[in-house]
């Protein structure tokens, strides 16, 4: 074995980096298959996603999916991982071995941008030239083998979303990672010297500091001024280097942008590369892309579309959903009473029962809603509209401060706002990505769904108009929708105008041509969310489930439990054996003892701080114990009040029992304003420790966690205070 | 009038233009411009972040450009690429008008490399 090879590891992995837009995911899902991990971090994420090369005879291959970025200059922290990974700086991911860089066919040109700045890692490429079916629609013809001689690197045509050219891709990737020491490509871009020079006087600075640089690294940090590298440099190497380094490049490029000869030098080499193997039309020529969006970005017609796919959605969320919403409930019953029967009475039936079985059970029937969510998210992003939806969208965000950009985060927090922060790392500017991930987490994600439906179903009224296309329930479901972007809009106006005051940055976003969603991109995205929604079912549900049990079970007052053994008796031996008396003294006994409970007594201190939002103790109890997710208070409100004894055997469900709780006084508890005013809080608040931690991994601080958690539950306060006295007020609660 | 035109479809990537076209043609900001029109991209100011980033995109000196959307968001096509620009940032675009595309199709214009 030579000594290049005993230093490659024995289960390599490859690196997959290309331009947005250029079909990656489509390879990525077309070459791992179903063995894909998705990176799991407290809650969900998309973001790191490894899978392994399927049909590989000879040996274990890794490919890690990087994310999509135009070129390595690290100025958004997306690029800022590319880059990471690339010198092996990324956490969590084990060294690179190789590179399988995806091309555009038809937008080659601008896709070697990239190449020409990967050709300089020190690491084999191997060039996937996708959509080549495509490109020769539009009269684009590439000579892929002489394309590959003069490279030096292997240059392989395919259509991944046809599933071709795999077999050729996978036997290039097996060579690559077999050959005896690594190929590289035959020319780098030659840099002017000014840059050259200044490079080798960069790397010889940090080698006399002990921090030596790759080639890759160091011409990063010199040419992209104040970008993510030099900043990381700096907190490694010391406050000086930053003058040190001002400096140098003062003393290379005096006032000029260093930039520009780069990328002057790199359209030369891409040029010297593609001559007389590209043929392309000279002139420019529209494609029916151009003709969907005079309609779909038209200033009138585009918005009005706009508009009414959300409401389609919506209304798609609330009554598709039916059906199987009812199944899983009516599983669940099922199982419930099962296990009831299985098992004899006591603290192990009621924790299976009213505990588990009642609080996950309480959550998992919102998954039908998640799907279709992330259904119509995953298509409308495949297809290719959110780039248009962000264009339409960038004048209104532009007078909140924001941009286009910010779009795309704050749609995927409708569906969860975790993905959402990490959808930010596609904004450069660090102001506007702050104030994004700041007011992410007001847009409604699919975990305040269950408890809007919830509320919803039980209080307010049905009624439908224009033959059923529209109807109360579901447009009180968009207004509560609507209520978190109308609180987003004047926050991120306040944000950018006091703590992240700044100048707005340019807005600049690549407008894919349209195409028909891949089913398989689309149901893998739809599966993996689910996955992960389920997954949090399984263990921060769970386990607060289990705890709010415990604390509404705990300790059974052996006093209350004689009391009403000696009324039981008394009415036995009266004669009377009437089985609703009997009933009505069970219901009693268990409310006597869930407000003898450690949750009743921490219910009673807290109740005078929910008392103004019309809220009783057990509500108040229900949202303390959501604080790690928000629908937590389901199944907490669903264990209270089984435990509570407040169900008959003819209406086991929550709705109905929460209609029937009453004060001491005998007024019923959920009134209009209170379900209103819970939903308002609910809307609006922080409860979700995911959101919490991602905001900390993405700002690298907590405070800005707390300042998140602080401001919103301060505003869910008192919007729910005022919504509950403005309410009770009209009159809605008689 | 028309071979000038030829020249600068020839010399697709040369920054510099001849002296006809500098006193008949002189660049002008992509943010006055109509839907349909073409040019060729002449310069592009403003701050390095964003040139830089142009240049990434392929829109940069010498390039051939079409604007295929007004409004407060233009939608420019450079090669196959379409991209979003705001109004505002593509003041910061000069670009040198074919002179003749109202009059003349392109088609009659096309040459090969």
């Amino acid at each position: 074995m030579t000594d290049a090879q005993s230093t490659r590891s024995a289960m390599p992995t490859l690196a997959l980096i290309g331009n947005p837009n250029t079909g990656k995911t489509t390879l990525f899902n077309a070459l791992t298959g179903l063995s894909q991990q998705v990176g799991n971090y407290p809650g969900v994420t998309v973001e790191r996603k490894i899978g392994v090369l399927q049909h590989a005879d000879r040996r274990r291959i890794d490919i890690v999916d990087l994310p999509g970025t135009y070129s390595l200059s690290a100025h958004s922290p997306d690029e800022a991982i590319t880059v990471d990974a690339l010198i092996n700086r990324q956490r969590d991911l084990s060294p690179i071995d190789g590179i399988l860089c995806i091309v555009d066919a038809a937008n080659i040109r601008r896709n070697f941008y990239l190449l020409s700045q990967l050709v300089e890692s020190e690491l084999p490429i191997v060039i996937a030239l996708n959509m080549v079916d495509i490109a020769d629609s539009r009269a684009i013809r590439i000579d892929s083998e002489k394309l590959s001689q003069r490279l030096g690197l292997p240059v392989i045509p395919v259509c991944a979303h046809r599933r071709q050219g795999l077999d050729e891709l996978r036997t290039a990737l097996e060579d690559l990672v077999d050959a005896p020491s690594p190929k590289l490509a035959s020319s780098r871009p030659e840099l002017p010297p000014q840059i050259e020079q200044a490079l080798r006087q960069l790397q010889q600075e940090l080698a006399d500091a002990e921090h030596p640089l790759s080639y890759l690294e160091s011409l990063r940090t010199l040419v992209d001024d104040d970008s993510y590298l030099q900043h990381r440099l700096v907190d490694e190497v010391g406050e000086h280097f930053t003058q040190q380094l001002a400096a140098l490049r003062q003393q290379a490029f005096a006032n000029a942008d260093p930039a520009e000869f780069e990328s002057r030098a790199r359209y030369a080499w891409i040029d010297a590369q593609l001559a007389d193997i590209v043929q392309q039309p000279q002139q420019l020529h529209g494609n029916p892309s151009d003709r969907i969006d005079a309609l779909l970005t038209h200033r009138f017609v585009g918005i009005a579309v706009f508009a009414l796919l959300n409401a389609l959605v919506f209304q798609a969320i609330y009554s598709w959903s039916g059906p199987l919403m009812d199944a899983i409930d009516a599983s669940f019953a099922l199982l419930g009473a099962w296990v009831g029967d299985a098992i004899p009475a006591g603290p192990m039936q009621s924790l299976l029962v009213d505990g588990i079985i009642a609080g996950v059970g309480g959550v998992l029937i919102f998954l039908p809603q998640i799907a279709i969510l992330f259904l119509f998210i995953s298509l409308l992003e495949d297809c290719g509209y959110m780039a248009r939806a962000a264009l339409l969208m960038d004048r209104l965000l532009t007078r909140c401060g924001l941009s286009g950009k910010s779009f795309i985060p704050l749609l995927s927090s409708f569906a969860c706002a975790v993905p959402g922060i990490m959808a930010t790392r596609t904004i450069e500017d660090r102001r506007d990505r702050l104030a994004t991930i700041l007011v992410a987490p007001l847009m409604s994600c699919s975990a305040r769904l269950p408890v809007y439906i919830l509320f919803i179903a039980a209080f307010v009224p049905e009624r439908t108009w224009a033959g059923g296309l529209f109807n109360l329930q579901g447009m009180a479901l968009l207004a509560f929708y609507a209520m978190g972007i109308a609180v987003a809009i004047p926050m991120a106006f306040l944000l950018k105008k006091t703590l992240l005051k700044g100048e707005a940055p340019p807005f600049l976003l690549e407008l894919p041509s349209y195409k028909w969603p891949e089913p398989r991109n689309v149901l893998l995205r739809v599966y993996q969310n689910c996955h992960a929604f389920v997954a949090r079912a399984g263990s921060i549900i769970l386990a607060t489930t289990i705890a709010m049990w415990a604390l509404a079970y705990f300790p059974r007052d052996e006093a209350i439990a004689e009391q009403f053994a000696r009324e039981r008796a008394a009415l036995e031996s009266a004669g009377e054996t009437a089985v609703a008396q009997l009933n009505a003294l069970d219901s009693r006994e268990a409310a006597a003892q869930i407000e003898a409970s450690y949750l009743g007594r921490a219910g009673h201190l807290l109740e005078p701080l929910v008392r103004p939002l019309g809220w009783d103790w057990r509500i108040g109890m229900a949202v303390v114990a959501s604080f790690p997710a928000r629908e937590v208070v389901i199944s907490a409100l669903g264990t209270i009040y089984s435990l509570g004894g407040d169900q008959d055997e003819e209406s086991e469900d929550l709705r109905s029992a929460m209609r029937r709780a009453t004060w001491p006084d005998g007024r019923p508890v959920f009134t209009l304003p209170v379900a209103l005013s819970i939903m308002v809080f609910f809307a609006l608040c922080a409860q979700c420790l995911s959101t919490l931690v991602v905001i900390q991994r993405e700002t690298g601080s907590w405070g800005w966690s707390a300042f998140s958690f602080s401001y919103m539950t301060t505003l869910a306060y008192i919007a729910a205070f005022l919504t509950y006295q403005i309410g009770t007020a009209l009159g809605w609660g008689a | 009038m028309q071979t000038n035109l030829t020249l600068v479809f020839i010399n697709e990537r040369i920054v510099a233009m001849d002296a006809f076209t500098a006193v008949n043609n002189p660049p002008s900001s992509l943010s006055n411009w109509h839907a349909g029109n073409e040019g060729t991209v002449a310069e592009v100011s403003g701050p390095t972040r964003f040139a830089a980033r142009l240049r990434e995109l392929g829109l940069l000196p010498g390039v051939r450009l079409r604007l295929l959307r007004t409004g407060s968001a233009l939608v420019v096509q450079v090669g196959e690429t379409r991209l979003a620009i705001r109004s505002s940032d593509a003041e910061a675009i000069r670009v040198c008008a074919d002179l003749s595309f109202a009059t003349t199709p392109t088609a009659n214009l096309a040459t090969s490399e």
